[in-house]
């Protein structure tokens, strides 16, 4: 299988081509699914979120020049998406906001044991809830399936990727601590 | 237990929790059929209203979007999956629009003063393609917006 190789990609879908486009898709999609459900978001708000950052890549497939860019182009508007989303829908009447979003990340807490088979997966999930946002959305991103470049995670958190190896350690002391 | 096989298992329920559902990818994978090389880009460049939709549920959003020689200012407003647009096109005057979203394609008509309607969209991502009456080179597409 040839190596995927994201300038030449970008230049064929830009022209139309379908399998490139693919390609594309199938290489990043963990990347911008991971980025979404770091923001806590139920599957179907994370779905929304997924499918707004690829219309926007069609949107800007000519823009794009560096192929070593797009990763972290990609990651970077999901999490545009995904703050936006947040905004816009949880923009209710002022005695709902705690409620709602209690309600929607319990949802999403929820969704997530759902999909786990075993009682110590189970556990550790339970463990990996109680560490703080920055921590899951970093862990969810260097321990994904397919797991994130330094360079796409710095895009994706806004964060330095000097600092990544630290706080990747301080995370997973704390998830050891917590087990 | 050791930090292996914390690694391990994190990695282990990650697999599963964050999988990327098949619905998800295909409608990625579907979504370069929405290139459209030959429209005008018009790019968001203010959006507002917000602030006031503390006060009551389904207050509309105005949306601005600029690309090439025209500008089109959206209302948007959602109630219960349905949405609703007002439009109003500068240069203000008699175009060609569509609404286009996976699901549906709504095509209406802006007046002479630019201003067009639609009620009954189904709320997800969708975009407005306008094309003057008097400028059929000057096809506008907003970028894809949530309703």
């Amino acid at each position: 299988m040839p190596d995927f190789d994201p300038a030449v990609a970008l230049t064929a879908a830009a022209r139309g081509d379908q399998s490139a486009w693919e390609s594309i898709v199938a290489t990043y999609s963990g990347l911008v699914w991971s980025v979404a459900r770091g923001y806590r978001l139920d599957p179907a708000a994370a779905a929304d979120v997924f499918q707004g950052t690829w219309l926007r890549l069609v949107e800007h497939l000519g823009d794009i020049r560096d192929g070593e860019r797009l990763g972290g182009w990609l990651a970077t508007t999901a999490r545009r998406e995904a703050l936006g989303l947040l905004r816009r829908t949880r923009d209710l009447p002022m005695d709902n906001i705690s409620e709602m979003t209690d309600t929607s990340e319990q949802a999403a807490a929820a969704a997530d044991e759902d999909l786990l088979r075993s009682e110590d997966q189970r556990t550790l999930w339970a463990a990996f809830a109680k560490l703080p946002e920055g921590c899951q959305r970093l862990l969810r991103l260097l321990f994904a399936d397919q797991p994130a470049s330094y360079l796409d995670i710095s895009a994706a958190l806004d964060m330095p990727m000097g600092s990544i190896g630290p706080t990747r350690s301080r995370c997973l002391a704390s998830l050891k601590t917590l087990l | 237990m050791s930090d292996d096989d914390v690694e391990a298992a994190l990695r282990a329920a990650l697999a599963a929790v964050d999988r990327v559902p098949e619905t998800a990818l295909a409608a990625a994978k579907a979504a370069i059929g929405w290139r459209d090389l030959d429209a005008n880009l018009a790019l968001l460049t203010s959006e507002s209203g917000l602030e006031l939709s503390h006060l009551r549920g389904g207050q509309p959003r105005l949306l601005t979007f600029s690309g090439g020689q025209t500008v089109i200012e959206l209302e948007v407003s959602s109630v219960a999956g349905v949405a609703r647009l007002l439009g109003q096109l500068d240069p203000p005057g008699e175009a060609d629009v569509t609404i286009e979203s996976a699901a549906q394609s709504r095509s209406t008509r802006a007046d002479s003063h630019g201003r067009f309607s639609v009620v009954g969209l189904n709320d997800s991502w969708m975009r407005v393609i306008v094309t003057p009456a008097d400028r059929e080179n000057a096809r506008t597409a907003t970028e894809w917006f949530r309703s």
